[in-house]
């Protein structure tokens, strides 16, 4: 820690650099000079003439990536008035940006700066149109490219542009950055990083001239010199176990290289992790982030007098082969494949919903390779009545819908913006966005029956043609997967099959990764790049070693999702207690111990039919459900069930599992304390209220099983105490267990997966 | 060795006839409403099959079955006899071929839809009395309500490949079948959402010796007395396929059959050599089939020990069978055509290449069979140039569907004409546009390619479009039957459908499908006095063409649901129909009724297109007490003809109807019949709504001498006592330079229409255009003036001989 604050002070004391200006080593280019001014201004933010209907009758295009319309629109429309090369000083443009005439948008810059310095230098020069001929941004480099930081410190960024000219230019200054924690570290304009009282890990984006360039810092947690032998201590003690420990029968090695990426980290960053979890509460964590249901008693007990070495692994591979985990998955994929019921003006959806829900179930409960699983979607091709993939293409019917879902859902990857316009934080063109969607240009549909806006039953199948034009440019674009090369295609040849070809290539940076992240983020709670469909140089993976470990595991195993789910569940992360000690507690990003988190709408309401032993009876659409129908194996969301829309669920209109709103409300709390359906669950003689009222144990006994069923744990003496105390304080021994059962649906310890 | 199954082409009789013709009899003759019931309509026969050699209670359930007295099932074979109500015991011959049956109910109201009726050589056994005890049962079942779960058990063996197939939509059930099947331990080994189309099936090679489960239930966990299915679970061989799965006529063939189970391998799909010898001529089929798979001559084969036929179909073409390595350019396999082809394609992106050698102006028909023959393929046909780059046509899609919901007959195989742009070598491509990442090679077809030979198919089949129906002629009225067309090879011209073997009492035009026309009313009329009858309706099509006559027989259709999207619809064995109770009216159209003209005398119209149609309609109403307004509306009519609407008011029996004659419409014969709507006094004194039909109209369209054409600005709304006058212009056609003499006119009248006069104008030599002037009489009726049209005769040599009209629509104000 001494050697870091030493190069943080450092590194200080340099402050400030001068970076050398283009204006001062020659001429001025539009494209390399003057547009990221205008950007760094804001003059083209999507606030300002950026917008899609520009700003007063002056357009920009966002953040500068068609330098040609912006030269127009600058140099040509409205007869050139916003630019005078033989009075510069006068021209209306710099009047504009210096607020000299009034401008809506304030003053941008002053006469005396630097950035008017080269705008009028360009426009002394003759307002030179942008050129083929123009150096061409080839690469932005940010140095130091990684940093650690102290608590407190600050250090300069020095952004290096290499230009097609072979020649370098530091534009420092006129490069725009953003931190993605500002919590942790905030960036100034002119790229110097402050730290805050935080530790953690970040990073600044760097954008310049259409580019970007990340940099990744990291501030380790201050801890006394005392703290920091523990510490270091502990964690290699723990790294030492992981070496000289047998490997467990069951346990996948991979689950040990897990535990040693973290160790590192968690090193770095000064953290000891948690303590690992009690038999108690990991038998009830994995069941439900498993199977979505909670442990029965008998589970429970076999599992805390199983005394087997590999009895965590054994319970692993028990819960993966249970009908539950296929099902759970498939509430999870079908929210991601929007296998939506609703919205539309009858119920003819169900058929479809229910049958592509249960393909879902099939793939997940026979261990279908997630290649072929996707793979299966995205060919899909045939009658929607008999082919159940190709029940995604239902709800997936525009080339957006095609585009951004296939890379938000498979390559974790945000591409709407790029629709309309260069994607700001990343390298997606408009190119980019429109060759996907070349991909499935020919994805025909016919037959099918209009069900509102939505038709069932069509036939998705290979059209003879299909063309995508670039929205800009007119120009025909070849089918091409994200930073791909275009696909060699026959004229008999579909896309899609290449598309999914290219997906499934081991070196492919997306697929596999999403892969892994989605389900690392499924049972940590966060994903190791966090949002889980966010992948970015400039949303950096929290521990890229990590990731890239997983993933090549994933790829290697064949895309077994079951074995990566084996991996996850059998690290030290997965099993670390939820009770933070002192140096974990702010953390949030190295997993150093399990961050709890309420359960979902539909678990939770199935959780409170097990313990209660009441299920919910499920209606709509032509049928309805057999009895003891689970909220988890419902097919779509269209099902009427208040309590499920209530805590979250999702309205499947996109295929970004942030639809699921996992945060409290006060509709959730009048929910469990005026819901018909508590209030029937609680009051059903069949019930579990009605058994224990009717049965002659002692109140102690009664207890323990209801803490056995809640919480897969026994009472402490304490809570047994108290519960007795309060059962035997009431006369009405139905209403006594009802009153208790009811207060302990609403514990945290209850709700929540810890 | 093939085994026949009888000619179903005559309607089968119970074996007690004699009683069961007493019994209809009674029933119907016994029935004395006025009000015209509604068709009975059979939704369930419970269960709906029986053993080979073997009997069974039977329950028929449906609406308006009241009175229901005897079955009528399309094999000889099956016999129902009545208990008592709605059962019935069925009597099953030991020599029925297994397979899918139509019966109909005999009601008071006469015959009911049809269903289907399953024949199995395996033990058949009620959903109730399954005991698990066994395999290679077929047991009957229904998911009687929403949320019901069905189970069954059956004990198995290590290593054992055990078949679980449920039929639902494919013997007219509306349940959407999702099986599943379970080990002893409750692990789920194997689930099924659909296989063949959406009914299930499951293949399944048993782990080890124990007790198995099946569970059966509803996708959607729907359920009621109609959600029937059969299930079947067997070791036994199951054909699926066949290749080559069609065989010249007469010709012994040996084909290999593809299934589960067929010799000893432990393989999914097996297979299995045998020799067929196809019949030469068509025999009807113990199978469903699809809508538009009218027109193939096919027969069936069962596979000793198999319980579930297959069919083959026949041609008089050389057939080739696909190689299995023609999948690019230069291994293309070569064809002489005419031939047809059985391929495969069982890879999602296999590419089948054939070429052939053709000169220029050489006319080909492609045709093309998939979905049609059950196959999980849509097929897409290209043609390419000698080079094998360029594509010169392709093939999708049938699109039309003459049968609407009722009777959908599109389908996704490919069908087309083309010519040879040059003499050569070309290249002909079939693919699967469904194919997928998967290999099925259940993705088997048949490709049909001939000259320009003209062909037809018929189908004929009930007038109703809510339900499934049933065609009841009662007496002294009149029903529709529909006919549908399927042309071949570019037959265009007239289809004339001709009844035969009618019993007395019943009287039924001839009628025509005119050119490019594909659907057609033929009527059916009953006297007052025809004795009760039940059998199959004996049609047959005709086509001249070229010196050539070609005949065909019309088969069977029915609608099978109305629940889903996309409609369903089946072939039928045969064209059920009975005669039952009196008829509550009688409506009679006359589409020649001569026209009185003040300058020409009576004149019988000639029609040609650009000229208008008059029906004459006479109504006879059975209780003359009972007046009520008879909405008027054509029915059937050829697809360029708009359709009009007219009333008959109480107190009138007759009225008219005019149909517009679209100026494209090509020459020929055509035909179409008026639909009446009304209402009847009922048994119990209240009013019930019916429908009746005329008998049918035929009329020949000419080639028009000229067409008539109002100026658009002519006044619509007109005021009592006005003058008016309306511009047109006349279109001489097709060379005519005679005398165009130009009138008022309205149905049955010319000139002087009710209060309105027109003053004829005469156009000679080269004149077109002119003026007639209308008078408003102070009396004219007020509103509407319905099916007023400007009506021009062309005359040569001061005879008649060419009539053109034109609508004017005015309305007539204060």
């Amino acid at each position: 820690m001494k050697r870091l604050s030493l190069i943080t002070c450092l590194a200080t004391l340099l402050l400030p650099l001068v970076p050398v200006r283009a204006s001062e080593s020659g001429s001025v280019h539009f494209t390399t000079d003057v547009i990221p001014i205008l950007t760094k201004l804001g003059c083209n933010g999507g606030g300002c003439h950026g917008k899609a209907t520009g700003q007063n009758g002056f357009k920009l295009s966002l953040w500068g990536f068609e330098p040609q319309a912006d030269y127009r629109a600058l140099v040509k429309e409205s007869r050139g008035r916003r630019i005078s090369p033989s009075v510069p000083d006068q021209s209306l443009f710099l009047l504009k940006a210096t607020n000299t005439k009034p401008h809506g948008g304030g003053m941008r810059t002053s006469v005396d700066s630097d950035e008017y310095r080269v705008l009028r230098q360009w426009i002394a020069n003759g307002a030179i149109p942008p050129s083929e001929h123009d150096p061409k941004l080839q690469q932005l480099e940010v140095t130091p490219s990684q940093l650690d930081f102290s608590i407190n410190a600050k250090h300069a960024l020095t952004v290096t542009a290499s230009y097609s000219d072979s020649t370098t230019r530091d534009v420092t200054q006129g490069a725009l950055y953003f931190s993605n924690a500002k919590k942790i570290a905030s960036v100034t304009h002119d790229g110097i990083v402050h730290t805050n009282m935080h530790s953690g890990l970040f990073a600044v984006m760097v954008r310049f001239g259409g580019k970007v360039a990340t940099f990744h810092g990291a501030v380790p947690r201050q801890n006394r010199v005392d703290e920091e032998a523990l510490v270091t201590s502990r964690l290699d003690q723990l790294e030492s176990q992981l070496r000289s420990t047998p490997t467990i029968d069951d346990t996948p090695p991979t689950s040990r290289q897990v535990d040693r990426l973290l160790i590192q980290q968690w090193k770095r960053l000064g953290i000891l992790p948690s303590q690992p979890s009690n038999a108690e509460t990991f038998v009830r964590r994995v069941t439900l982030d498993i199977c979505g249901t909670l442990p029965t008693r008998q589970e429970v007990e076999d599992y805390l007098n199983d005394e087997r070495a590999d009895k965590r692994a054994k319970l692993i591979n028990r819960l993966l082969d249970r009908p539950e985990y296929a099902v759970y998955f498939a509430l999870k994929w079908a929210d991601i494949l929007k296998n939506r019921g609703s919205g539309y003006g009858t119920s003819k959806q169900r058929a479809g919903t229910a049958l592509f829900s249960g393909w879902i179930r099939n793939a997940i409960a026979t261990n279908k390779p997630y290649d072929r699983f996707v793979g299966e979607i995205l060919t899909a091709s045939g009658n929607q009545n008999q082919i159940p993939p190709a029940i995604w293409y239902r709800s997936v019917r525009t080339l957006p819908d095609y585009v951004e879902s296939v890379a938000q859902a498979f390559l974790g990857v945000r591409i709407q913006c790029a629709q309309c316009h260069h994607h700001p934080f990343e390298r997606w063109s408009q190119q980019d966005y429109f060759s996907l969607a070349a991909v499935f240009a020919r994805v025909g549909r016919k037959g099918g029956f209009a069900d509102a806006e939505v038709p069932t039953s069509e036939v998705i199948y290979l059209k003879e043609k299909g063309d995508v034009f670039h929205p800009r440019t007119g120009d025909l674009l070849q089918p091409r997967p994200l930073g791909g090369p275009d696909f060699e295609l026959g004229p008999f040849d579909d896309p899609r099959k290449s598309l999914a070809h290219w997906m499934i290539q081991p070196e492919n940076p997306y697929f596999a990764r999403t892969m892994v992240n989605r389900i690392w983020a499924h049972f940590l709670g966060r994903g190791i790049i966090d949002p889980i469909d966010d992948a970015r140089s400039t949303n950096p993976p929290s521990n890229p070693e990590l990731l890239d470990a997983l993933a090549s595991d994933f790829t290697q195993s064949g895309f077994d999702v079951k074995h990566l789910i084996r991996v996850i569940c059998n690290s030290s992360a997965y099993g670390a207690d939820s009770i933070p000690n002192q140096f974990n507690q702010n953390d949030e990003q190295t997993f150093a111990r399990f961050y709890p988190r309420r359960l979902t709408a539909e678990v939770l309401l199935d959780g409170i039919s097990q313990v209660l032993e009441v299920p919910t009876q499920f209606s709509g659409g032509k049928g309805k459900f057999p009895a003891g129908t689970r909220a988890i194996e419902l097919p779509d969301e269209n099902i009427p069930a208040h309590f499920l829309d209530v805590f979250g669920r999702p309205a499947r209109t996109s295929a970004c599992e942030c639809e699921r709103i996992d945060e409290a409300s006060l509709a959730q709390a009048l929910e469990l304390v005026n819901s018909s359906e508590i209030n029937r669950k609680l009051t059903d003689e069949n019930g579990l209220v009605g058994r224990l009222s009717a049965n002659t144990l002692a109140h102690a006994v009664n207890v323990e099983e209801i803490f056995l069923r809640y919480f897969a744990r026994h009472p402490q003496p304490n809570e047994l105490a108290t519960a007795v105390e309060f059962l035997e304080t009431e006369e009405d021994r139905a209403e006594a267990y009802r009153s208790l059962l009811w207060s302990l649906l609403a514990t945290n310890e209850f709700m929540f997966n810890h | 060795m093939i085994r026949f199954h009888p000619n179903h082409r005559l309607p089968a009789l119970p074996r007690n006839t004699r009683l069961w013709l007493t019994i209809l009899g009674t029933v119907i003759l016994n029935s004395s409403a006025i009000g015209q019931p509604p068709t009975p309509l059979l939704k369930t026969v419970f269960p709906a099959g029986c053993q080979a050699g073997g009997s069974e209670r039977v329950v028929m359930t449906g609406e308006a079955m009241d009175g229901i007295s005897a079955i009528r099932s399309s094999h000889s074979g099956i016999v129902f006899d009545h208990d008592e109500d709605n059962h019935f015991t069925v009597h099953v011959a030991a020599d029925t071929p297994p397979g899918f049956y139509d019966v109909q109910a005999i009601c008071a109201a006469g015959i009911s839809s049809t269903r289907t009726f399953f024949v199995t050589t395996r033990k058949h056994v009620l959903e109730a009395e399954d005991d698990g005890s066994t395999v290679n049962v077929a047991i009957s079942g229904q998911i009687k309500e929403g949320g019901e779960v069905d189970q069954f058990q059956f004990p198995g063996k290590a290593g054992q490949r055990i078949v679980i197939e449920c039929w639902a939509d494919r013997m007219d059930s509306p349940l959407r079948a999702i099986l599943e099947l379970f080990d002893s331990s409750g692990q789920r080994l194997a689930s099924s959402a659909g296989y063949f189309g959406i009914d299930p099936a499951i293949s399944y090679s048993l782990p080890t010796d124990g007790q198995y489960v099946v569970r059966l239930y509803d996708l959607e966990y729907s359920g009621s007395t109609n959600h029937f299915y059969r299930l079947d679970i067997g070791v036994g061989p199951r054909v699926l396929f066949a290749l080559p799965s069609v065989v010249q006529r007469g010709q012994p063939t040996q084909v290999t059959l593809y299934g589960w189970n067929l010799n000893e391998s432990q393989n999914v799909f097996t297979h299995f050599t045998v020799d067929v010898t196809p019949p030469n001529t068509p025999i009807a089929l113990p199978i469903q089939r699809h809508p538009a798979s009218v027109g193939s001559d096919r027969f069936a084969y069962h596979l000793p020990g198999s319980d579930v036929p297959i069919e083959f179909a026949t041609t008089d073409v050389p057939v080739i069978l696909d190689p299995a390595a023609n999948h690019a350019a230069t291994a293309a396999c070569p064809i002489t055509i005419p031939c047809e082809v059985s391929g495969q394609l069982s890879q999602g992106n296999e590419y089948d290449w054939y070429c052939f050698e053709a000169k220029r102006g050489e006319v080909i028909h492609v045709a093309a069979w998939g979905e049609r023959i059950g196959a999980p393929v849509d097929l897409d046909i290209m043609v390419l140039d000698t080079t094998g780059q360029q594509v010169l046509a392709t093939y999708h899609d049938e699109i039309t569907n003459t049968g609407g919901l009722r009777f959908p007959t599109s389908h996704l195989d490919p069908a087309g004409r083309w010519v040879a742009p040059t003499d050569g070598r070309f290249f002909l491509v079939v693919r699967n546009l469904i194919g997928g990442l998967s290999n099925d090679p259940r993705r088997v077809y048949r490709l049909n390619l001939r000259h320009e030979e003209s062909d037809f198919s018929l189908v004929a089949l009930p007038h109703t479009t809510a339900s499934p129906g049933a065609i009841n002629v009662h007496r002294g009225g009149r029903t529709i039957v529909d006919v549908l067309a399927f042309r071949h090879r570019g037959l265009t011209g007239a289809i004339r459908i001709s009844p035969q073997n009618l019993p007395p009492g019943i009287e039924c035009q001839d009628v025509w499908l005119g050119p490019g026309v594909n659907s057609a009313p033929l009527v059916l009329t009953a006297t007052d006095n025809a004795k009760q009858f039940v059998g199959a309706l004996e049609l047959v099509g005709t086509v001249e063409q070229q010196g050539r006559t070609i005949q065909h027989p019309v088969q069977g259709g029915t609608m099978v649901r109305t629940d889903l999207p996309n409609g369903s619809g089946r072939l039928t064995a045969d064209v059920p129909w009975a005669i039952a109770d009196q008829a509550p009216l009688r409506i009679t159209a006359n589409g020649h009724e001569t026209r009185k003209h003040h300058l020409y005398g009576e004149l019988t119209v000639q029609h040609s297109a650009g000229g208008i149609l008059d029906v004459a309609v006479h109504v006879q109403r059975r209780d003359s007490k009972h007046q009520a307004p008879i909405r008027l509306t054509g029915v059937g009519l050829p697809g360029l003809i708009s359709n009009q609407v007219a009333t008959i008011e109480p107190d009138q029996q007759t009225g008219y109807i005019s149909f517009y004659l679209p100026q494209h419409l090509p020459p020929g014969w055509y035909t179409l019949a008026i639909g009446a709507n009304t209402t009847v006094a009922g048994a119990d004194g209240k009013e019930r709504t019916v429908e009746a039909f005329s008998n049918t109209v035929n009329f020949e369209v000419h080639p028009p001498a000229f067409q008539l054409e109002l100026d658009p600005y002519t006044p619509r709304r007109v005021q009592r006592g006005e003058v008016v006058k309306v511009n047109y212009t006349v279109h001489r056609k097709n060379g005519f330079i005679g005398k165009i003499h130009t009138e008022l006119a309205a149905p049955g009248k010319v000139t002087d229409v009710g209060n309105l006069r027109g003053r004829g104008v005469t156009f000679v030599g080269q004149t077109e255009s002119g003026v007639i002037q209308i008078i408003v009489n102070e009396d004219a009726q007020l509103g509407s003036r319905p099916f007023l049209r400007l009506y021009a005769v062309g005359v040569l040599e001061d005879e008649v001989r060419f009539h053109g009209s034109c609508f004017l629509d005015l309305e007539i104000i204060e």
